[in-house]
């Protein structure tokens, strides 16, 4: 049966005659002269050199760039490279899209429009898929490592990169060896993937079975920089528990504390065994001041030596001045008022000599406070007077606010005995000097009152003990009594005849 | 000149069906419809005729006359709807012979819908273009190839035309310009034609979708021929593993459906009696042959691989067990399933072995229940 055919003309032309059949273009009706003659005949010859286009050539100016590297790669065989990259491009339009048009995504070049990126994928996917396709396990992982790689060093690929060190890791599982070197990189590499994308619990247990893996393997496997894998993977760890332990210490659930204690714990012990003394410190640092917010402050303490011994050792500046001023912290809970300002000493004398200012101040201020709180007043005002002065320098608003009203305040409390005394008394002599004192604010206590009653000083109001946790809200609360311009209370009122001067 | 039988009403040319020549001969069943001879009615009754008389009856018969004009775009409109209908049935049917490989019985019905088509669609648009592709991969068939190149011009003429025209008729152009060169023996310029096919149906469907996988299977045809057996293998690889997706994934959610159904038929019945009743397998006619035809051809050639991996050749073999299963051809799926367990002796994956256990039970149940 014979199909009808398009147009009405019978189409008689086999095959080849239409391959062959040349383009002819039309003549002019009457061919004035020579010339235009000459012209037809030459047209004619140029449409025939011309080449017979072919699907790829017409496509290149047809398609997007895109468009002819798939075309380029599926004709060469390559599908499951073709498949994975249009997954990835239709991936990232998908977040895109779920991100909406004014997110920060949106502006971000897309995939499919960077060129140099596309290439980079083909080149390294067909390379793994002919790989693939040889069952050289090795070569298509090292390809995807190495795409994977090239992608680490810009934050916006990092999806690129992790989607590629998780393939490598497939391809390293497909080996029929339990125990390979390529599967202990994989897992590495996707663990380190995860951290970056906060996805810590997974992360560690990838982590770990790296650990395990690594850990028949001490002395061959090694890092480019020498570092066996083991001792890589201790760091890891210890790195991914730290961070879980005090992401889990945040919260104020018990059970969270609890397991941020033993998150810890595992940190240590990982940094024990990456035989790392300054990671170590840092972990008993870390698990220290965990003991000491679920208050077992003798194992702080324990911790929190090994870590000063560690800096010490390392000759660490300042980190022993952190370790100095974290112990003096629990010795100050703990009602051990002397360890503390020793403590405490070390850590001012070390930031004195290191010329860190910042933490001088900081040392400054904590010495003053417990001294304030012993009852040491002249030197707490010493103290708090360097903090003061520190921090003018340092034109730091905040802490030259808490430092100045500190200051009055410790001023007033070594002026507080003698002032008392002189109410009690209460002679002429000593009224005319309080008089005097109202209206001048210059004090003249100190001078020697002639008859002492020697009771007056069991008058004297010793201030509240200032604990750690309520030091904040007192301090606030001091600030707003400096601008309180009719503080009655005298103490209040001298300490800040003392700003002035 | 033609000459007008003195029988007809004047004016009126009654023409055949198949070859537009005028014709002597009518369908008794509709009256509508007339031939040249008895070969060509032959043809379209088994084409389509006999699936189409009554509607054909229906949509020839003399435009009444209605007084208003609501009613009369009413009539036009459900005419309009109807023959839409016969356009997409004629059109499932010629795909469907065509995937059987009944390339000569397919024309009558292509035809028909290319009719309707222009009829509804006006000439040259793009609604016209599937119909060019069917009537080029019959002519691809029966070995007419600079017919199909025509038809492809056309097509390839229109979708250029038309912008914005949808990337699923793209691809099946590209899908039939690639056997058209394949027929030729030009297997690079096949190639190239079957790689956009399979960009445009990726980016249609996805990649792993089963209208891509025809794709997929006529490359790797391609690249067989060629002698390059492994990426021809690898593709091949993927196609089964398409459908093995596809069909596992089908037949779990009937199973599941109807468990619930007879779940809540043994409340209300109190019969514990489970029967599957009804079970689709959620394609057309023209993809259920089309799924035949490639699974089919797939295993033909896996069965004479000499160094074939035993895996795809089980996978295949479940693969059409379980397409045979849900187009309700039980004997046939039994007989894959018990190919596939020869076959997956060899295979060290308890899963599927698992699910292929399973589904031998299952394909017991459904005899008996019968």
């Amino acid at each position: 049966m014979a199909l009808p055919t398009i147009n009405k003309r019978k189409v008689s032309l086999t095959q080849s005659q239409r391959q062959m059949r040349p383009v002819i273009p039309l003549e002019p009706e009457n061919p004035k002269g020579l010339r235009e003659k000459l012209m037809y005949r030459k047209s004619v010859d140029i449409m025939n050199k011309l080449p017979i286009l072919r699907k790829l050539d017409i496509d290149k100016f047809r398609n997007s760039y895109k468009h002819n590297l798939c075309l380029d790669m599926l004709t060469t065989g390559f599908h499951m490279s073709f498949c994975e990259l249009v997954t990835l491009i239709r991936q990232q339009m998908e977040r895109r899209e779920a991100a909406g048009p004014e997110s920060f995504l949106w502006t971000k070049p897309l995939l499919q429009d960077q060129r140099p990126k596309l290439d980079l994928l083909k080149y390294y996917t067909t390379k793994a898929e002919s790989a693939n396709r040889e069952d050289n396990i090795e070569e298509e992982y090292t390809a995807r490592y190495e795409l994977a790689q090239s992608y680490t060093h810009d934050p916006d690929d990092q999806w690129l990169a992790d989607h590629f060190f998780s393939t490598c890791l497939e391809v390293a599982r497909r080996q029929d060896t339990a125990e390979s070197r390529m599967l202990a990189e994989g897992l590495c590499n996707v663990g380190v993937c995860l951290q970056k994308n906060h996805h810590y619990r997974e992360a560690a247990k990838h982590f770990e079975s790296y650990h395990k893996l690594s850990l028949n393997h001490e002395d061959d496997w090694k890092l480019q920089n020498g570092v066996s894998f083991y001792t890589d993977s201790c760091v890891k760890l210890f790195a991914i528990y730290t961070i879980i332990g005090l992401e889990l210490g945040r919260s104020v659930d018990d059970n969270d504390n609890e397991a941020s204690l033993q998150m810890l714990i595992q940190a240590l012990e990982m940094s024990k065994k990456s035989q790392d003394k300054k990671l170590e410190g840092e972990a008993s640092y870390n698990l220290g001041l965990a003991y000491q917010k679920v208050n077992e402050l003798d194992n702080a303490l324990t911790h929190l030596y090994t870590f000063y011994k560690a800096c010490q050792g390392d000759s660490d500046n300042e980190g022993t001045g952190q370790a100095c001023d974290a112990i003096a912290k629990i010795y100050a809970r703990q009602g051990n008022k002397e360890m503390s300002v020793e403590f405490l000493k070390r850590f001012v004398e070390l930031t004195e000599k290191t010329g860190l200012e910042r933490e001088y101040c900081l040392a400054c201020y904590n010495l003053g406070n417990v001294c304030n709180s012993v009852g040491n007043y002249d030197e707490a005002t010493e103290y708090f007077s360097k903090a003061y002065n520190i921090s003018r320098v340092l034109e730091d608003p905040l802490s030259t606010n808490i430092n100045r009203v500190q200051y009055g305040i410790a001023v007033a409390h070594r002026m507080m005995g003698k002032f008392a005394n002189h109410v009690l008394i209460g002679d002429r002599l000593c009224v005319t000097r309080l008089l005097h004192w109202k209206s001048c604010k210059r004090a003249e206590f100190d001078q020697l009152i002639p008859d002492t009653d020697p009771r007056a000083a069991l008058n004297i109001l010793l201030p509240p003990l200032l604990t750690e946790k309520d030091k904040e809200t007192d301090e606030r609360k001091e600030e707003r009594a400096e601008g309180d311009e009719s503080a009655s209370d005298d103490e209040q009122h001298h300490a800040s005849a003392h700003f002035v001067t | 000149m033609d000459v007008n039988p003195l029988a007809n009403p004047k004016g009126v040319k009654l023409l055949c069906e198949l070859c537009r020549i005028p014709a002597f001969i009518q369908c008794k069943g509709c009256k509508v419809t007339y031939y040249c001879s008895r070969e060509h009615q032959k043809a379209d009754a088994v084409g389509i005729h006999d699936k189409v008389c009554s509607r054909l009856a229906l949509l020839r018969q003399p435009v009444q006359f209605w007084p208003s004009k609501e009613e009369r775009e009413k009539r036009y409109k459900a005419m309009q709807l109807e023959k839409i209908e016969l356009i997409e049935m004629a059109r499932t049917l010629a795909q469907k012979m065509l995937f059987e490989g009944k390339h000569e019985e397919s024309v009558p019905a292509a035809m028909l819908s290319l009719r309707y088509a222009i009829d509804v669609y006006g000439v040259s648009t793009i609604e016209l273009v599937p119909s060019y592709l069917i009537m080029a991969e019959a002519s691809i068939g029966l070995g007419n190839l600079v017919q199909a190149e025509e038809y492809l011009a056309k097509a390839d003429w229109t979708i250029l035309k038309t912008p914005d025209c949808t990337k699923a008729i793209k691809s099946r152009l590209y899908r039939n310009l690639g056997l058209l060169y394949v027929a030729k023996g030009d297997f690079q310029e096949a190639l190239v034609n079957f790689a956009d096919d399979i960009y445009n149906s990726s980016h249609e469907f996805g990649t792993d979708d089963i209208r891509t996988s025809g794709g997929y299977f006529h490359m790797a045809n391609v690249f067989f021929r060629q002698g390059r057996r492994d990426i021809a293998d690898s593709m091949y690889k993927q196609v089964i593993s398409i459908w093995y997706e596809y069909l596992n994934h089908t037949l779990t959610v009937n199973i599941s459906a109807q468990e619930d159904e007879s779940r809540r038929k043994s409340k209300m019945l109190n019969s514990a009696k489970t029967l599957m009743e009804e079970i689709s397998s959620g394609l057309d006619e023209a993809q259920e042959a089309e799924a035949i035809q490639i699974l089919s051809s797939i295993h033909n050639i896996k069965e004479h691989q000499p160094d074939r991996q035993s895996k795809d050749l089980a996978q295949t073999c479940h693969n059409l067990a379980m397409l045979y299963f849900l187009m309700g051809d039980l004997n046939k799926a039994k007989e894959y399933g018990r190919k596939s367990i020869v076959a997956s002796d060899q295979v060290k994956d308890d899963k599927f072995s698992k699910s292929l256990v399973e589904f031998m039970k299952l394909c017991e149940r459904q005899i008996v229940s019968n």
